[in-house]
């Protein structure tokens, strides 16, 4: 290879770094600056935070969470409400929230895509699932 | 190849070997302050948390709050004195050992009273503080007190 022919290579080396470089920044940014990713944290905080106002409940109650739910997987297991974007197997920005309930307590239910979504509490166990609508646009006897 | 651009061509490659390492630095630095700035964004006050967490140690009769024995009526605000024992604060609030130090740990205090009551991975460290005014059930006498949620924050 002669020194025309080497710094050709070089510079066309260099000109893929700058482009990987400013597409991997840009695509950083766009991933941290996406509102639906802030959308799934916020939702799993605020669910966490509904969890422990049920469980402070001494009795039987149906809530339903204010706000739009329809881009999102919920799942409610043991200790944890993950929230995650539909149809990926794992999502790497799926939101997750931890709680603490008394012993004998159950936490369960998985939502997707729903436009509402309720939380239930019997007994003692609370239950994630969707908003069973009684009359038109109104969600069954929230309290 | 001669000799130039030998020199050259290594000159480059050795630029680009550190180059690479700084261009790595610099995109996960990037990466970690969004993070962080996003996390600012998000974040929801620990006393918010730590309150209705709270809660549930005076209002739920799996917790503290008292509950007849014959009518099974919880009544809310009202703490069970013979339940205000740490046993029934590991019943309420049950969290693992090795996960305790990554979560909210209560010191319950009943202010008249004097009695005090912890969750198992309470060290000492109180972040704040809440307080709630309740009636204190002690055998048939009722009376008014003062419940001192101290709250321990991830160590």
């Amino acid at each position: 290879m002669n020194k025309r022919g080497s710094s050709i290579m070089m510079i066309i080396f260099e000109l893929l770094v700058v482009v990987m470089v400013v597409y991997l920044l840009t695509s950083i940014a766009h991933s941290y600056a996406s509102s639906t990713l802030a959308a799934k944290v916020q939702a799993a905080e605020e669910i966490s935070m509904m969890i422990n106002t049920l469980v402070a409940l001494p009795g039987d109650a149906l809530i339903q969470y204010p706000k739009s739910s329809e881009l999102f997987v919920f799942t409610l297991a043991n200790d944890q409400i993950v929230v995650h974007e539909p149809g990926a197997i794992t999502d790497p920005t799926a939101a997750y929230r931890f709680f603490t309930l008394p012993k004998d307590y159950a936490a369960e239910g998985t939502v997707e895509k729903k436009s509402s979504i309720c939380l239930e509490k019997k007994g003692k166990k609370i239950t994630l699932r969707e908003c069973v609508q009684t009359q038109k646009n109104e969600p069954q006897s929230p309290i | 190849m001669n000799h130039k651009a030998q020199f050259d061509f290594t000159r480059k490659t050795i630029y680009w070997m550190f180059a690479g390492v700084i261009i790595t630095g610099v995109m996960l630095t990037f990466a970690f302050t969004l993070a962080t700035y996003k996390e600012k964004l998000l974040a929801v006050p620990p006393e918010l948390k730590a309150e209705l967490v709270g809660l549930r140690f005076m209002y739920n009769s799996d917790c503290f709050a008292y509950q007849h024995k014959e009518t099974k009526v919880t009544h809310p605000g009202v703490i069970d004195l013979k339940k205000f024992t740490s046993a029934q604060m590991n019943n309420c609030y049950p969290i693992l050992k090795e996960k305790g130090t990554k979560t909210f740990n209560f010191r319950l205090k009943l202010e008249q009273e004097g009695s005090e009551i912890k969750s198992n991975s309470y060290y000492n460290k109180d972040d704040f503080a809440i307080f709630k005014e309740v009636l204190v059930k002690k055998g048939d006498e009722i009376t008014k007190d003062r419940l001192i949620i101290y709250v321990q924050e991830k160590i």
